[in-house]
């Protein structure tokens, strides 16, 4: 129970800042209402709006209403749309979910294995060419590779669409640019972490023991190696949500990646907020679920 | 794109064809549906134009597939009737006679109460939630009221003498819209579901997706394709990509870079128009180290415009040659307003009390199409002539803080300019609607402000040249701003699909516009 309450705190503490550092970056970069309103209008418009949009009263009076508002569940009137921002980036989380979820769970089932595999055929040719592609797709922009395979599998080959939400055959290129990033990470993590294992006096004694060598791996190795793999695969939900916003934007995907992009260049707040406050309760959330893994994982990690 | 089909297909497909009409009672070779999708590169927040917040040309280019006003300008800037068919002026009253049988999307008939309505609603303040005022004031200050006059004539009464009214009728600000169907709707839903007199209806309005059905009623013929499916592919690259593959029929804002490998498919071309709209150097006449007219004029002076225009448009923008455009009242090449002179240049640097200082040329980044390659030009010009220019892109939001602020002293903007030099003259005036000039960047004389004010109530079309030349003149000599380029649109276009680009950036797909 006391660790469950620490644990909420320290979670409710990481939000308040993110919260806190969001409010007042967005409002030191720029003045959204000077992007609304047009040439044409009047000065007297301009003080209208801003003070219809309450960006007239005081930095520090506007952060205790933003705060107070979000206690209540009142994440503000999106400025662009005019609608509540909540549901707006409600409405395109699922599309984003169809991203990102595929994504870290196809990175950690391929990435796991060949990483094992890599560890334990180190120096064979398999070994090499893991080592060397991982590396080189961890070098790639995304967006470069994005872009490239539009071209090859979109324009030349016309097996795949170039673009947009529309099917199941429209997941396939953005989820493939999305995961080669932490994939490699993932085969690199774990291949480090199996060799560690590999060498530690546990395993000599297992052997010495006369195990079977798949015995070894399976209950013993495998399961120690799997900790810091753990660790990164649940780092990767930031990496992978930040690359959201650039997958998404490449490939017409309406996320709240492309979502963020647009607010941040509209300087709508409101959304901009939205999607951070909703990005760090993601991140909290893992990480949370990242501690109780260790302890599924490792019997000897206590929570306390 | 071209789909083969085998022998082994055609049987297949001929038998599959025969079994369908046997069982269906229906026959299987009706007309299939005519679709045109289009790959745009930015979205309207909402579809509500009569409200449309916003400095960017967004609303402008989707408001003609579904909305109508009283007039609308052609492809050569020309004032052409739209639902207004008559229109005489009388001092301070403007009579339009209305269109007879137009119908609306939802089946209604236009009236004059509709009109009336539909005016109206620009000169609330309440119906503008976004606080803009429709290009506003510029569209409204001039208007006292409106009325109907019979069942279909209105009355549009002014402030005060405004020869310029049908220009600003003409703007998609001013679409006519049904009365009972708008109150109906509320403003949520104009914003997503409008009901006008446009050639399109929209079916469906989403984040990146926009369907649109014709209008079976249009009163200007029925609309070509049947269905308009409009999509957001905001990426450069993936747009053209998907044109080239086949999903797209249409890409809009097509990047200068990718002209040739558009124009070089065998299905594809490209269509491009200056737009009645100009690049410009906008320059710090108040502060810095452009106070001396000396300097920006030695700058103006020394920019090859014909050779930007060549070199890096493709021959396909138009070297500016005035403070206007051809065809507006007042426009004179041969005035020799704004043109490029190396010699002259380095005698103004030379008269000068220019030593070497700094200018910071911040053009603002990602924002008019194709504007980096030019900007950078610029720049090079003048350090060839013998300025120390600092070359800084600035972001949208920065750019617009420290312009708004009066820190730059010198960047980028364009001007639309279509049908009336007040259009951009009045940007300048002592009472203009925003402060975007005076009193942070220039600040005209008073006998600049006396011509402004007086030509805002001439009608003679000969009269309004003669001050238009004087206020190029004055431009010309206070090089407030240096014009570069008329900017362009360019389009990728599938073969078979006439579509023109659009000089006032338009989506045009009225049946006298196109075809497929």
């Amino acid at each position: 129970m006391k660790v469950l309450v620490s644990s909420l705190r320290r979670t409710f503490l990481t939000i308040l800042g993110v919260l806190t550092l969001t409010f007042f970056l967005a409002r030191f970069s720029g003045d959204p209402v000077a992007l609304l309103i047009s040439q044409a209008s009047t000065g007297g418009e301009y003080a209208a709006m801003r003070a219809q949009l309450g960006l007239d009263q005081p930095v520090i009076v506007q952060y205790v209403i933003y705060l107070a508002n979000i206690a209540q569940g009142n994440f503000g009137n999106s400025i662009t749309y005019s609608r509540p921002a909540l549901e707006i980036v409600a409405a395109r989380i699922p599309a984003t979910l169809e991203l990102t979820l595929p994504s870290l769970i196809l990175s950690g089932l391929i990435g796991f294995p060949l990483g094992v595999v890599s560890a334990y055929r180190r120096g064979s040719w398999l070994d090499l060419l893991t080592m060397r592609l991982s590396l080189a797709l961890q070098s790639l922009p995304q967006f470069f590779v994005g872009i490239g395979l539009i071209l090859i599998f979109g324009v030349h080959f016309r097996w795949l669409p170039t673009f947009g939400r529309d099917g199941f055959l429209n997941l396939i290129l953005p989820i493939i640019t999305l995961t080669i990033y932490p994939l490699a990470i993932i085969i690199r993590i774990t291949r480090n972490a199996v060799l560690d294992e590999i060498g530690a006096p546990y395993v000599r004694t297992a052997h010495g023991k006369g195990l079977r060598p798949a015995r070894i791996i399976g209950v013993h190795t495998i399961p120690n190696a799997l900790i810091p793999v753990i660790t990164v695969l649940g780092l990767q939900v930031a990496g992978i949500l930040s690359g959201a916003a650039i997958i998404e934007t490449v490939f017409a995907w309406p996320g709240i990646g492309s979502l963020s992009l647009e607010a941040v260049g509209g300087r709508d707040y409101p959304i901009i907020q939205t999607v951070v406050l909703l990005s760090a309760a993601a991140f909290v959330t893992t990480n949370i679920m990242v501690d109780l893994l260790y302890v599924l994982v490792d019997p000897r990690i206590r929570l306390s | 794109m071209t789909s083969k089909i085998s022998r082994r297909h055609f049987l297949a497909l001929t038998g599959a064809t025969a079994a369908a009409s046997m069982f269906s009672g229906f026959p299987v070779f009706a007309q299939a549906e005519k679709v045109l999708r289009i790959g745009s590169n930015n979205w309207p927040a909402h579809l509500d134009f009569a409200n449309q917040a916003g400095p960017s040309n967004v609303g402008r280019r989707f408001s003609s597939l579904m909305y109508d006003a009283l007039l609308i300008f052609d492809r050569q800037g020309a004032l052409v009737p739209q639902l207004a068919t008559k229109w005489v002026n009388d001092g301070l009253e403007w009579r339009f006679t209305l269109r007879e049988g137009v119908e609306f999307h939802d089946g209604t008939t236009m009236t004059a109460d509709d009109v009336v309505y539909s005016l109206r609603r620009l000169l609330d303040p309440a119906g503008d939630q976004q606080g803009v005022g429709s290009y506003g004031t510029s569209l409204t200050r001039y208007i006292a009221d409106v009325a109907k006059t019979g069942d279909l004539e209105i009355v549009i009464t002014t402030t005060q003498p405004d020869p310029l009214m049908l220009f600003r009728m003409a703007t998609h600000f001013a679409p006519i819209v049904p009365q009972a169907a708008t109150e109906a709707l509320g403003d949520a839903g104009m914003q997503t579901a409008p009901i006008a007199a446009g050639p399109y209806k929209v079916v469906e309005y989403g984040a990146d997706r926009m369907v649109l059905e014709k209008h079976e009623g249009y009163w200007g013929g029925v609309p070509a394709a049947d269905q308009v499916i409009v999509r957001l592919i905001p990426e450069d690259a993936t747009r053209v990509g998907a044109l080239q593959a086949g999903e797209i029929d249409v890409a809009l804002n097509l990047p200068v870079d990718q002209i040739e490998t558009i124009d070089g498919a065998a299905d594809l071309g490209v269509k491009s128009i200056p737009l009645f709209n100009y690049m410009s150097v906008l320059m710090n006449t108040v502060n810095g180290p452009l106070t001396d007219v000396n300097v920006r004029r030695a700058m103006s002076l020394s920019i090859d415009r014909q050779a930007i225009v060549d070199q890096l448009w493709g021959g396909r923008s138009r070297a500016m040659d005035d403070y206007l455009l051809p065809n507006v009242p007042g426009y004179d090449a041969a005035a020799g307003n704004v043109r490029f002179d190396l010699e002259e240049a380095r005698a103004a640097l030379a008269a000068s009390s220019y030593s070497g200082e700094e200018i910071v040329f911040n053009p603002v980044a990602n924002y008019y199409s194709n504007s980096e390659l030019p900007t950078q030009v610029i720049a090079q010009m003048w350090t060839d002539l013998g300025l120390n220019v600092t070359y800084s892109p600035m972001d949208l939001q920065s750019y617009f803080q420290g312009y708004l602020a009066g820190q730059l002293t010198c960047n980028i903007q364009s001007f639309d300019v279509y049908g009336d030099g007040m259009f951009l003259y009045q940007n300048f005036m002592a009472n203009a609607p925003i402060p975007l000039y005076r009193p942070n960047y220039f600040v005209p004389s008073a006998e600049f402000d006396s011509i402004v004010e007086g030509v805002q109530t001439k009608f003679s079309l000969d009269e309004r040249a003669a001050d238009m030349r004087q206020l190029n003149r004055y431009f010309a000599e206070n090089v407030p701003t240096a014009p570069i380029y008329q900017t362009v649109e360019i389009v990728g276009v599938r073969d078979g699909i006439n579509l023109e680009a659009d000089p006032l950036f338009q989506i045009n797909l009225r049946p006298d516009s196109f075809s497929m």
